[in-house]
């Protein structure tokens, strides 16, 4: 176990820094450069000084070499646009993507799974088939289109939901910041719940087949029974890496999500950084996203483990 | 000069938004209400495109409004007047030989953190940043025949510069902050990249000061009792972060924001809304198609005269600004009364004249309806950044219109940073492009068509319009100095740099309620003086 833990460690270490570097050479890379270089009010020569004073005129190598020193001593750098340490933003509006992103996890598994479930006993019947057209809906909506649909609906025609941000000014409770919640929860949530239902069906399907099962129904377990304790806690197994899988898009989501509702998230930061090249902002997001990824895609691969005693950890049968 | 396009480049909605001018009297108390007593308390709140920087030496639309409320300049401007005015300094004046400003600071105006405000500050934010070169400071050119500055006593400074200067009081008053010589004349030069001591907590004179910043969310300012203009009726300013134009927008509408500038297609929105109401304010901006004069085939006048003539202005501004702009002849705005020249070719569409002048040009009409010449075809790449509906619509239009001289156009959108670093470069590799230049209220437009100038981006060049641009950036005399431009913008206009599209007005939608807000050129100045506004019940 404590090998395994220190294998995936250093893998993990290494992906971070080939993501590093991959990101780096494509900020490095992207045309137009930093916002703040773009007054066309700034003389070439002050133009020339700001890109000196901020190693911007320096070579690729040079750039990413300070950066990576300056990253291993824990410094994330200053947002070129802000003049803020990355680490300080970063520090005030992570917490805000865990609890959107969260939310919308335990609202996408706590629908998903169980509609799945439905669909694979009822399989073909017609609830199934409207499970199957209502994901295939939320794969192919569109999150920016679906969520301006929301507001117009529930905050602007209907008046009963804020229309973005985090909070109203001055107030911040828990229902406050719940009531802001619940549309970008929504929409964060609508593509992973489609693909959840999905996986979770074909799971489920495909255990249901199981001599097991088959057996359980045989010695006369009620079909209930059968599907909730037999069938779902071995279907969960596939259903669990998919939901390591989403993290990714999770955050990738949370981009557009938290852009459209004004949501202060780390998102919203990236996508303003990269119009922004904000350089020092691009890296620091794209680290700490990568990390939290890779990590719990590490802790997925560990759970496994407790779900199916079948699988060992150390790789050992 | 300008603050062009603006830096923090891809605000495209906070572009639109220009430069403005102090409603200096008028405004007052009065809103649109008539006379109410004003009532305190609340705030005004506002959005913003990304996180500002409370760091004024840098630009970006988000951070100089934010920095517009927390600090002040020597002057700002009254357009009704076509004035400039006072804003931390009473009074002034100039030498006979023009070359020295002597400035009477107000007195009693503290910094935030209570230290009193004196000329030692003038005469560090001058001689210390803006004329420091190891210091990054954007609006430098503006200042570029500026000397230096000298205290002559607590509240009297004089700045000298080597030619005369008349455009210096206006851009004293436009993005040219005064910074607490208290606070920053310990720093080191390497300091100034990484203010992170001040950004955490700025201090200015402004009628706001630094409340809160939470980072994705917002900046809150809060009224500074003490301000020397009378304490501020409202508590506070606060600047909400919000990327996505249409959440703004659906903000508005629910009454969460006070105020935003709108795109002409979001006009029918808020019909039958209460709430909110919509104005149009006259900014010192005007929108071009910019034609780069040293390339094939703009390198011929007549062809830049033939392509004026062939777009049709009214049906883009019925079109695609729900008629909301003006048409544009030349380079300086009516908004500057006493220079604009409305006396200057026009270029009223007039397709027949365009094709003669093309047939002169040798672009004969071929095959296809494509005009040709030694055997190649009248082709044009339109540039126009990707994203603003507004602006797409209009390269549509002038596509259409440019069609139908013989003309095929392909336009290319693209990201606004890169599209304005490729306008920026030299030579430009741009052959036509959708932009616009928002600008300083003074006529001093020397940058922008002087031969070889930095901000020159049609590589425009005319000897003469050269020599009168110069004389006229020298010379003091209101009459003469406005005689100069008016006979610079005729041969502008006979040369067609480019072609003049119209005079943008900022449309913007505010809070019915809102009161003590009138920006009568644009809304930064007005945010100048933030202490007047107010919220009736």
């Amino acid at each position: 176990m404590a090998r395994y833990l220190i294998r995936r460690t250093g893998e993990a270490a290494v992906l971070i820094l080939v993501v590093s570097f991959v990101a780096f050479l494509l900020v490095y890379m992207a045309p137009g450069g930093p916002a703040i270089l773009l007054d066309p009010n700034m003389t070439p020569e002050d133009a020339a000084l700001m890109k000196n004073l901020m190693g911007l005129d320096e070579p690729f190598h040079v750039q990413y070499w300070r950066w990576l020193a300056a990253i291993a001593q824990g410094d994330l750098g200053l947002s070129l646009s802000v003049r803020l340490p990355v680490y300080d933003i970063i520090r005030q509006q992570l917490p805000n993507t865990m609890v959107l992103a969260t939310s919308s996890l335990v609202l996408a598994v706590a629908i998903s799974v169980p509609l799945g479930v439905i669909a694979a006993a009822k399989r073909n019947g017609p609830v199934d088939q409207a499970v199957a057209l209502l994901s295939s809906f939320g794969l192919a909506v569109p999150a920016f289109w679906f969520g301006l649909l929301l507001v117009i609906a529930f905050s602007l025609k209907l008046e009963w939901l804020p229309a973005g941000g985090m909070a109203t000014d001055g107030d911040g409770s828990f229902w406050d910041v719940a009531k802001h919640l619940v549309l970008p929860t929504l929409v964060l949530a609508t593509s992973n719940m489609a693909q959840l239902t999905r996986h979770t069906r074909s799971a489920m399907i495909s255990v249901l087949r199981q001599d097991y099962v088959r057996t359980a129904r045989a010695k006369g377990v009620s079909e209930r029974l059968t599907i909730f304790r037999h069938a779902l806690r071995n279907a969960l197994v596939p259903v669990l890496s998919v939901i390591g899988l989403l993290l990714p898009q999770l955050f990738g989501g949370a981009a557009v999500t938290e852009t459209v509702f004004a949501w202060p998230g780390i998102g919203q930061l990236a996508v303003r950084a990269a119009f922004e090249r904000d350089y020092p902002v691009i890296m620091g997001v794209a680290m700490v996203a990568s990390a939290i990824v890779i990590l719990a895609s590490l802790l997925v691969d560990l759970l496994y483990a407790c779900i199916d005693p079948r699988i060992s950890v150390a790789g050992k049968p | 000069m300008s603050e062009g396009f603006i830096s923090s480049g891809l605000s495209r909605r906070s572009l639109l938004a220009g430069l403005a001018s102090a409603p200096a009297m008028a405004s007052l108390l009065a809103g649109p209400a008539g006379a109410q007593a004003p009532v305190t308390g609340g705030a005004f709140t506002i959005p913003v495109i990304s996180n500002p920087a409370l760091w004024p030496l840098i630009g970006g639309v988000q951070n100089v409004m934010v920095n517009r409320v927390l600090f002040n300049s020597l002057t700002s401007y009254d357009d009704p007047n076509q004035k400039v005015v006072g804003d931390l300094a009473e009074k002034w004046s100039v030498s006979t030989d023009g070359l020295t400003w002597t400035f009477s600071l107000y007195p009693n105006v503290t910094w935030h953190d209570g230290k009193p405000f004196t000329a030692d500050d003038v005469v560090f934010t001058i001689n210390k940043i803006w004329l420091n070169p190891k210091i990054a400071f954007p609006q430098r050119s503006n200042f570029a025949t500026l000397t230096g500055a000298e205290k002559v006593d607590e509240r009297t400074v004089k700045l000298t510069t080597n030619v005369p200067t008349p455009a210096l009081p206006v851009m004293l008053g436009y993005l040219a902050p005064i910074l607490p010589a208290h606070i920053f004349s310990t720093w080191s030069n390497e300091d100034f990249t990484k203010p992170t001591a001040f950004t955490k907590s700025p201090v200015g004179t402004g009628p706001f000061k630094f409340g809160e910043f939470t980072p994705g969310s917002s900046v809150r300012l809060v009224r500074n009792d003490a301000y020397f203009r009378g304490k501020p009726l409202l508590d506070a300013l606060v600047f909400k972060v919000m990327p996505d134009v249409e959440q703004q927008f659906a903000q508005l509408q629910s009454g969460q924001l006070d105020w935003m500038i709108i795109e002409p297609y979001q006009i029918d929105a808020l019909k039958g809304n209460t709430r909110v109401k919509i104005n149009d304010v006259k900014s010192n901006m005007y929108f071009y198609v910019g034609l780069n004069d040293a390339m094939p085939p703009f390198d011929d006048k007549r062809v830049r005269q033939a392509f004026s003539y062939a777009v049709d202005r009214q049906a883009i501004i019925d079109g695609a600004l729900a008629g909301r702009a003006d048409i544009a002849a030349s380079p300086i705005t009516p908004v500057l009364a006493n220079f604009h020249n409305d006396k200057v070719e026009s270029y009223a569409i007039d397709l027949k004249k365009a094709g003669e002048l093309l047939d002169q040009a040798g672009w004969k009409m071929g095959s296809g309806g494509i005009r040709t010449k030694d055997g190649k075809q009248l082709k044009i790449t339109l540039d126009v950044d990707a994203g603003n509906t507004t602006r797409e619509q209009i390269a549509l239009i002038v596509q259409d219109n440019w069609k139908k001289i013989g003309v095929d156009t392909t336009i290319k959108t693209g990201d606004f940073g890169a599209f304005v670093q490729r306008m920026r470069a030299k030579p430009s590799e741009l052959q036509a492009f959708i932009c616009w230049w928002i600008t300083a209220p003074d006529p001093d437009i020397i940058s922008y068509y002087g031969t070889d100038k930095t901000l020159n981006i049609f590589a425009y060049s005319n000897p003469e319009v050269d020599k009168l641009l110069d004389e006229g950036r020298k010379t003091i005399d209101l009459a003469q100095r406005a005689k100069l431009y008016k006979d610079a913008q005729v041969l502008i206009a006979q040369d067609a740099p480019c072609v003049f599209l119209y005079y943008a007005r900022e449309i913007e939608s505010v809070s019915a309620n809102l009161r003590g807000w009138s920006p009568t050129l644009g809304y930064r100045y007005a945010l100048g003086q933030a202490e007047k506004i107010w919220k009736a019940r």
